[in-house]
């Protein structure tokens, strides 16, 4: 399977410019009167209905990494790759009481950015910088990521993996999404997150059923993983079903990965684009299809090995499964699906950090006194520069770099849970015990990734008698809680001045239509 | 909890809401988190479904009993305009 498939490149370069193309036109796209403000170029009018949001949050969450390393962590290690169904399972029930909260105090008070509520509702610049960088620095391995997945597939056709052949496609790539996004921001990714999905599902359900059934039906895909699994080495901890000394890594991870995915700024940002509160919890309800099709997607890495497919690298089971399985074309139109997988969430994630530079940095702290337009220019080249760190990530530095930057992007992100979640439910906690925790937090978390020289995410605690393996992001974040439960009795006994709340408590169950919303949906201009 | 929320069972009507909101019902996405973060309950091979271990069912079918169990919340705790 060496060599250049040429159908397979045609049919990826095809699908791949038109969608980019349209994402380009995606400016006139339900157009505004101007796309220069922040309501508009980053988050899309915050008009989207049912339907988009469903589109573009499930974009925003299942990217083009999601298939590549899903199967390739199930491929290569077996049960633990599944701990993403739980996480997939547990995520919605929490983010369909969280998140609509989030949206109506976002909506009421014009909040862009998740460091915007931190902001307006325990009153300190502070805490919602740690947020704002956190989320930026988190988000900028995200989408590295997601050229690395790019990067997968192009290496899967033939185009190498080091020198020109991979860089410049890389490149050409990186020239799309930057001009797409600097172009129509959030509605570039809405759109196309359509055609991407619609690819996607279509993939999916081919590849589920006719290769189980090429394969004589999953009672074949079952028997040889498990006999592979068995067969592997100690050292590569390959297991068919959970073992003992696994249950804890499992549940942690899962629950932990769940607890901070929409902490993360591309899934806020795809939940206030949302037209009505109704719309996120409708949506909470109906993501979980998603999950569905990602526990078919893991199951694909014991295909690969029903199918016969070796190779040292797992990142390259779900692509070299697809081309001894599928006709050129077909393939070209699977690996079309997860360019664009790659295109949609690195948009999203790009204008989310480029919102929270634009207003959190920029504006708070550099120049009080920047117009909506401004805003909006500085949020645009903020989201080519990102791109850019991120394109420099993938072409510079080695690729486990780049995942292990990954896996502490998640330990970190977690660390903002209690500002961003406690603070929708409650302001007991004082701004500075908040900021104390967050950086308790972080420095545990990093502290934990380093020991493990950033092989893994799980973390061996040695406390006493306390012995047990857990999700290190998780670990760190219950030191945050503690740190917070300690430090915020001793800041209220100094009298430390506690931050102004713009915020009540109405705000947070606040519906269009309600006093100080906005009436109803704007209205639309055809496009 | 922010003061102005009202919780708890037979919570009277919203108004202008087609019947009473339930929130009660909120209590079942608890369900969902007991029966998929407990790895030694269902971390076996046994019972089968066909060919599949009831590791792979179990977490499976939580996919789709989680579904519903939205779906339902939702449908019982949203009122007339969508208002929960």
């Amino acid at each position: 399977m060496s060599g250049i498939q040429p159908v397979q490149l045609g049919v990826f370069a095809f699908i791949f410019v038109v969608v980019a193309l349209i994402g380009v036109a995606a400016a006139r796209w339900r157009r505004a009167e101007s796309l220069n403000n922040l309501d508009e170029w980053g988050l899309g009018g915050r008009n989207f209905g049912g339907i988009v949001t469903w589109f573009l949050l499930g974009g925003d969450l299942y990217t083009a990494y999601t298939f590549i390393a899903v199967p390739a962590l199930v491929y290569g290690q077996g049960q633990i790759g599944f701990f993403t169904v739980p996480y997939t399972i547990v995520l919605y029930p929490f983010a369909f009481m969280v998140m609509p909260r989030l949206w109506s105090v976002a909506r009421r008070h014009g909040y862009v950015t998740p460091a915007d509520f931190v902001l307006g509702r325990h009153g300190s610049k502070l805490l919602a910088l740690a947020v704002a960088v956190t989320g930026i620095v988190s988000v900028i391995p995200y989408v590295a990521l997601q050229l690395y997945g790019l990067r997968v597939v192009f290496e899967a056709m033939g185009l190498g993996t080091t020198g020109l052949g991979t860089s410049l496609p890389l490149f050409l790539s990186f020239v799309v999404f930057a001009l797409y996004t600097f172009q129509s921001g959030l509605r570039a990714p809405a759109l196309t997150a359509f055609l991407k999905d619609i690819l996607i599902y279509a993939v999916v359900i081919v590849a589920v059923i006719y290769i189980p059934l090429s394969l004589g039906g999953y009672g074949p895909v079952f028997d040889s993983a498990r006999h592979a699994l068995a067969a592997k080495p100690a050292s590569a901890k390959a297991a068919f079903i959970t073992p003992a000394a696994a249950y804890a890594p499992y549940a942690t991870l899962a629950f932990g990965s769940a607890l901070a995915l929409f902490m993360y700024p591309h899934n806020v940002t795809g939940v206030l684009a949302a037209r009505r509160r109704d719309t996120v919890r409708r949506n909470m309800a109906a993501l979980p299809a998603y999950t569905l099709m990602l526990g078919f997607i893991a199951l694909l890495g014991y295909m690969a090995y029903a199918k016969g497919i070796h190779v040292s690298d797992p990142n390259l089971a779900l692509p070299r499964l697809f081309q001894a399985s599928f006709p050129n074309w077909f393939v070209g139109i699977a690996f079309a699906a997860i360019g664009i997988g790659a295109m949609v969430p690195a948009g999203i994630m790009a204008i989310s950090a480029a919102n929270l530079f634009s207003k959190n940095i920029w504006t708070t702290y550099i120049r009080h006194q920047s117009s909506a337009s401004l805003q909006t220019w500085l949020a645009r080249i903020a989201a080519v520069v990102i791109t850019g760190l991120a394109l420099l990530f993938i072409l510079v530095i080695k690729t486990t770099f780049i995942l292990n930057f990954q896996l502490l992007g998640g330990i970190w992100i977690l660390q903002t849970f209690p500002a961003i979640v406690f603070g929708l439910y409650t302001r007991w906690f004082h701004r500075w015990a908040l900021l104390l925790a967050w950086a308790a937090g972080i420095a545990t978390g990093t502290l934990m990734a380093v020991a493990n020289a950033f092989a893994s995410s799980v973390y061996a605690v040695h406390l006493g008698p306390l012995q047990f393996s857990a999700y290190a992001g998780l670990i760190a974040l219950a030191v945050n809680v503690i740190v917070l439960l300690i430090a915020d009795p001793v800041c209220k006994a100094l009298r430390l001045p506690r931050g102004l709340d713009e915020t009540t408590a109405p705000d947070y169950e606040a519906e269009i239509g309600d006093e100080g919303m906005p009436a109803a949906p704007q209205p639309q201009v055809a496009p | 909890m922010s003061s102005g929320e009202q919780s708890g069972p037979g919570r009277t009507p919203t108004p202008g809401s087609k019947r009473p909101i339930r929130r009660i019902w909120y209590l079942l996405l608890v369900l969902p988190f007991a029966a998929t973060l407990v790895p030694p309950f269902y971390a076996r091979e046994a019972p089968m479904a066909g060919p599949w271990p009831f590791f792979y069912w179990w977490q499976f079918a939580w996919i789709v009993i989680t579904a519903l169990i939205l779906a339902f919340v939702y449908h019982v705790t949203t009122g007339r305009g969508g208002r929960d």
